[in-house]
C-alpha cells in the first residue's frame, strides 16, 4: 500500500471541522499523558480545564475578560496576514494602545463626559496604528522585513512605558505604576468583571469581516494578498493598501491595550501586555487568518489560561504552565492537519509498474 | 511497426494510464522510440503529452501500463531512476537551483560527485563535455543571471553529464528566439546522429517537419497514431492534432489607422544595477494596428512591456498616451487611459490563483461597473461572469471555483476576458499564445485581431516570429535594448526581421 496526497479542488468544511476536532482530541490525549506523568489523575485534570473556565459564572467571566485583549491582538495578527505581512508586534501595539489610552485619561484635553471613553479608545487605537505604520513604511520604501521590525519595536514600546511609569507618569505610591484613571473613563461593566470591550471586539470583528467580503477596499486587499504582482499590474495602490492594513492591524492591537487600561487595570504599568501579543500569533494561525475564527479561538485560548490557573487548586502537583504544552500540541496538530484540509489521502495498492507484469 | 520493434525499439511505453481527479490524462497510451531518432509528441493542451513524459521520467506514477528500456522492463520511481536508465529531461520551466552556478547545476545529484566536490576537476570534465557536444555556456555564472537559452543548455548538459541516451524536452523552443532554436536543433541533430534518441513536445508544426523523424499524436489522453514525418505536411499534422482542419491565418487588411494611442520618446529604462534594459527607444503605436515586437530573448522586450503598462518608470525620455505626456507613469495612470495587459508570467501577474474566477474577472471593473457605495455588487458580477464563462468557453465548474484549479489555457481565457471587458484603447500582449494549444492560440489571436478591428492599438510581443509576421501591421525589432528597426508589413519578411534581430542591417 502506498499513500498519496491529492489536492482538493476546494476546501471542504467537513474536513476543517474534522481536523479541528481531531487536533483537540490529540492535544487532550497528550495533555492526559502530561498530567499522568505529573502524578495527577489525567481525566479529572482534563475536566478542570473545561469546568474551570465554563463551569461557573466566575470562570466564564474570567474567560471572556481575557478573551478581549487576546481577541484584539489575534485580529491584529490575522489582519496583517491577509496581505501576507507577519505582525509579530501586537505586543508592542498593545503597549502603545495602553499608553495612548492612559495619556487621554490622565493628561489629555478635557473632553465632555459621554465622549471620554470614545476619545481614550481612539487615542489608544491611533497610537497602535502609528506604531504599526513604522514597520509598514520601512517595509514599503526600505524593504525592511516587517517580521523583525515589528518584533523589535515591541521592546521599544515596553521601554517607553517603563520610562514613563518610573519617571514622569509615576503615580503617588512607590511602585512603577501611573495613578488610577478617573472612573469616568472606565468601560461600563457587562457581567461581573466583563466590560463593554467584549461587545467592541465582536462588533469590530464582524465589521472587518464584512468589509473584507463586501466592500471595494476589502476586495482590493484580498487581491493584494493573493497576488501582489497582479495587483500592481492592475494598477491597484498596493503600497497604500499594505499601509492601510498595517494601520488597521496596529489599531486593533492598540484597542487591546486601551481596553485593558479602560476596562480592567485602570492604570498603566510595564507588565500590562502580559504576552497577549505573542499568544495571539498562535491564535491567528489556528484560526487560519480568518477574522471571526480568530475571536472564537481567542475565547478558547482564554479558557485554557483560566483552566490552567485552576489546575494547582485542583491538584497542587500541577502548574498552570502545563497548558502551554497543551497550546503547543494543539498548534502542531492543527498545522499538520491543515494539510488534510487541502489534500485528500489516497491509498494505492501495490506499484502498478511491476516487473512481473512486464516480464 | 511491430515487425521492426525487436531490432530497434530503444524505449517503449505501453498502455500507460494516468487519471487525475475528474480527468483521465493518459488512457492506454503507447509510445515507442528508436535509437537515432527524433520523436515529436504532438497534441493540444490537455492532450496528455506532459503527463506521458512525466511518467517516463518518474515524476508521476502511472495507474497502469509498463515501460521497457532496450527490451528490459523497468520501474521508474523518480527522476533519479530515469537518469540512471539514461533518460534525461529538459523541463518547460527549468527546475534549477537559482542560486547555484551553471556548473553546480550540471553536476548536481551525479553519483560520482562527492558530498564536498572538487569543482576544478568537475569544471574540466563539464567544459570538455560542452566542447565535445557543442554546447558552450558560462559555467561559473549563477543560474539566475543566465538568459533562458543558456539555462536550457545547462539543463541539457546536466542530462548529458549523467550519460543520458534519451533526451526528453517539453516545449524546448517556447522560450527561445529563432537563432537560439536553430542552435538547439543543430545540437539535437548531432545527438541523433550519434545514436541518441530525442522525445520532444511541441505545438509548432514547422519544427516537427524540420526536425522530427516520427511523430506520435495524442488527443484527449488517447494516442491518435504515430506517423513518419517524411510523408506529412503541416496541414495533415494539424488535422491529426486537433481533429479538424485548422482555421488558417487571421490576417486581414485591418481598419484605417487611427490617431496615435501611445508613444515613447527617447525612453531609457535602467535595471537595479543601473544598466540599461532599454536605450533611447522612440516608438509610437496607432489605433487600428498591431505592432509586433521582435527580438532575441532578453533584448528589452520585457522592459518595453513594463514601460507600456506603467510598471517601469523611464529613467530618461517621455511617455505619451493619447497625445498627452504622462508626467508620472504608473500602472494606475495607464489603466486610467484604458490600457489593458496580458502579462508574460500569467500565473503570477495575470491572475490571483487563490481567488475565485469571478473575483479574478471583476478586477478593473470593481470600482466602476460592479460597485455601489463602496461595496461590490457580487450578485451582478457573478451573473456577468457566468455569461463571460459561457461565451468564451472557459472550462470551470462554476464562477466560485478557484482559478488555481483551472488549466493554463483556461487561465489565459480568464485573463483575456478580464482585460477586454474594459474595452481597452491599447492592449499590450506579452507572449499571449506561449504554451497554448493550436485551438486556444487561434482563439487568442482572433481576439487580438478583433481588438485591432475595433480601432484599438495592440502591441504584441512574442517569440513566435511566424505568428507575429502573420498578425502584425508593423514590426519593431529590438536588439540589446535598442530599437533597430520598424518595418511595415510589406517589408516584414522572415529574413529582414531575422537580420535585425541578430543586430545586422538587412
Amino acid at each position: 500500500m502506498r499513500m498519496r496526497l491529492v489536492p482538493r479542488g476546494r476546501t471542504s468544511v467537513l474536513a476543517e471541522v474534522g481536523v479541528l476536532t481531531a487536533a483537540v482530541a490529540v492535544s487532550a490525549m497528550v495533555g492526559a499523558l502530561v498530567f499522568a506523568a505529573a502524578g495527577a489523575p489525567p481525566l479529572a485534570s482534563l475536566g478542570v480545564l473545561v469546568t474551570e473556565p465554563f463551569g461557573s459564572a466566575f470562570g466564564l467571566s474570567e474567560t471572556l475578560l481575557k478573551a478581549v485583549p487576546l481577541g484584539f491582538c489575534a485580529l491584529a495578527v490575522a489582519a496583517a496576514l491577509k496581505v501576507n505581512l507577519w505582525n509579530i508586534g501586537a505586543e508592542g501595539q498593545f503597549c502603545m494602545g495602553a499608553l495612548g489610552a492612559t495619556w487621554a485619561a490622565l493628561y489629555g484635553p478635557v473632553v465632555p463626559g459621554p465622549m471620554r471613553i470614545g476619545f481614550a479608545l481612539l487615542c489608544g487605537a491611533s497610537m497602535g496604528a502609528l506604531w504599526a505604520l513604522v514597520p509598514g513604511v520601512l517595509r514599503t520604501w526600505g524593504r525592511v522585513s516587517e517580521i523583525l521590525s515589528t518584533l523589535l519595536l515591541n521592546y521599544v514600546a515596553i521601554a517607553w512605558i517603563e520610562m514613563l511609569v518610573y519617571g514622569p507618569w509615576k503615580g503617588e505610591d512607590r511602585f512603577p505604576y501611573t495613578a488610577f484613571i478617573d472612573a469616568g473613563f472606565w468601560l461600563p461593566p457587562l457581567f461581573r468583571r466583563v466590560h463593554a470591550g467584549l461587545l467592541l471586539l465582536v462588533g469590530i470583528a464582524v465589521l472587518l469581516a464584512w468589509i473584507e467580503r463586501r466592500t471595494v477596499i476589502g476586495y482590493e486587499v484580498r487581491v493584494v494578498g493573493a497576488s501582489p504582482a497582479l495587483a500592481r499590474t492592475a494598477g491597484l495602490p498596493v503600497a497604500a493598501r499594505l499601509l492601510a492594513v498595517l494601520a488597521v492591524a496596529g489599531a486593533l492591537g492598540g484597542l487591546a491595550g486601551a481596553c485593558e487600561i479602560l476596562g480592567v487595570q485602570h492604570r498603566l504599568h510595564a507588565q500590562i501586555a502580559f504576552g497577549y501579543g505573542y499568544t495571539a500569533i498562535i491564535v491567528a494561525f489556528l484560526a487560519r487568518r480568518d477574522l471571526l475564527a480568530s475571536v472564537g479561538v481567542a475565547v478558547l485560548f482564554a479558557a485554557l489560561a483560566v483552566g490552567g490557573d485552576g489546575l494547582p487548586v485542583a491538584d497542587p502537583a500541577l502548574s498552570p504552565a502545563i497548558v502551554k504544552v497543551f497550546q503547543g500540541v494543539l498548534l502542531l496538530a492543527v498545522l499538520s492537519g491543515s494539510t488534510l484540509v487541502r489534500y485528500r489521502i489516497v491509498l494505492e495498492r501495490a506499484t502498478p509498474l511491476s516487473t512481473r507484469e512486464g516480464a | 511497426m511491430s515487425d521492426n520493434r525487436q531490432v530497434s525499439a530503444a524505449l517503449e511505453m505501453q498502455g500507460i494510464r494516468k487519471a487525475f481527479p475528474g480527468v483521465v490524462a493518459n488512457d492506454g497510451v503507447d509510445l515507442e522510440v528508436r535509437e537515432g531518432e527524433i520523436h515529436a509528441l504532438l497534441g493540444e493542451n490537455g492532450a496528455g503529452k506532459t503527463t506521458l513524459v512525466n511518467v517516463l521520467v518518474g515524476l508521476l506514477r502511472p495507474d497502469a501500463g509498463w515501460i521497457r528500456v532496450h527490451g528490459r522492463p523497468v520501474e521508474i520511481r523518480s527522476p533519479r531512476d530515469a537518469l540512471g536508465l539514461g533518460i534525461g529531461m529538459v523541463h518547460q520551466d527549468f527546475l534549477q537551483s537559482e542560486r547555484h552556478t551553471a556548473l553546480q547545476n550540471v553536476v548536481l545529484g551525479h553519483p560520482s560527485v562527492p558530498f564536498r566536490p572538487s569543482y576544478r576537476s568537475l569544471r574540466e570534465r563539464v567544459a570538455a563535455l560542452g566542447e565535445r557536444v557543442g554546447l558552450r555556456v558560462n559555467l561559473d555564472a549563477p543560474i539566475h543571471d543566465l538568459p533562458v537559452g543558456e539555462r536550457q543548455k545547462v539543463e541539457i548538459l546536466r542530462a548529458l553529464f549523467h550519460e543520458a541516451r534519451f533526451l526528453v524536452l517539453d516545449e524546448p523552443t517556447a522560450v527561445l528566439s529563432p537563432p537560439e532554436a536553430d542552435t538547439l536543433f543543430a545540437f539535437l541533430g548531432r545527438f541523433r546522429s550519434n545514436g541518441g534518441a530525442v522525445v520532444f513536445i511541441t505545438h509548432k508544426m514547422t519544427e516537427v517537419l524540420a526536425l522530427a523523424d516520427r511523430a506520435t499524436i495524442l488527443r484527449r489522453g488517447r494516442k491518435v497514431g504515430t506517423v513518419d514525418v517524411a510523408g506529412c505536411d503541416a496541414r495533415t499534422l494539424a488535422r491529426l492534432t486537433i481533429g479538424r482542419d485548422p482555421s488558417g491565418g487571421a490576417k486581414g487588411d485591418g481598419p484605417p489607422l487611427g490617431p496615435e494611442v501611445a508613444a515613447l520618446e527617447g525612453v531609457t529604462v535602467l535595471d537595479a544595477r543601473g544598466l540599461p534594459r532599454l536605450s533611447e527607444v522612440t516608438l509610437s503605436v496607432r489605433g487600428g494596428e498591431i505592432l509586433g515586437v521582435a527580438g532575441v530573448a532578453g533584448s528589452g522586450q520585457d522592459a518595453l512591456v513594463e514601460v507600456l503598462t506603467g510598471l517601469a518608470r523611464p529613467a530618461r525620455g517621455t511617455v505619451r498616451l493619447h497625445g498627452r505626456r504622462v508626467p508620472r507613469p504608473s500602472p494606475a495612470a495607464f489603466r486610467a487611459a484604458q490600457t489593458a495587459c496580458i502579462p508574460e508570467d500569467r500565473m503570477r501577474s495575470g491572475v490571483a490563483l487563490e481567488l475565485s474566477v469571478v473575483a479574478n474577472l471583476v478586477l478593473g471593473l470593481h470600482r466602476t461597473r460592479f460597485s455601489r457605495l463602496g461595496m461590490i455588487r457580487w450578485r451582478a458580477a457573478r451573473a456577468w461572469a457566468q455569461e463571460r464563462i459561457a461565451t468564451l468557453g472557459i472550462a470551470c465548474p462554476d464562477p466560485e471555483a478557484r482559478v488555481g484549479t483551472l488549466s493554463g489555457g483556461n487561465v489565459q481565457k480568464v485573463i483575456l476576458a478580464r482585460e477586454l471587458a474594459s474595452v481597452p484603447h491599447l492592449l499590450v500582449a506579452a507572449h499571449p499564445c506561449r504554451g497554448l494549444d493550436v485551438g486556444a492560440a487561434e482563439d487568442v489571436r482572433s481576439q487580438l485581431v478583433a481588438v485591432r478591428d475595433r480601432g484599438a492599438a495592440v502591441v504584441l510581443v512574442s517569440e513566435d516570429l511566424d505568428e507575429m509576421l502573420r498578425l502584425s501591421t508593423r514590426m519593431a525589432v529590438l536588439f540589446r535594448g535598442r530599437l533597430v528597426g520598424v518595418l511595415p508589413a510589406m517589408e516584414s519578411t522572415r529574413e529582414a526581421v531575422g537580420c535585425l534581430m541578430a543586430g545586422l542591417q538587412p
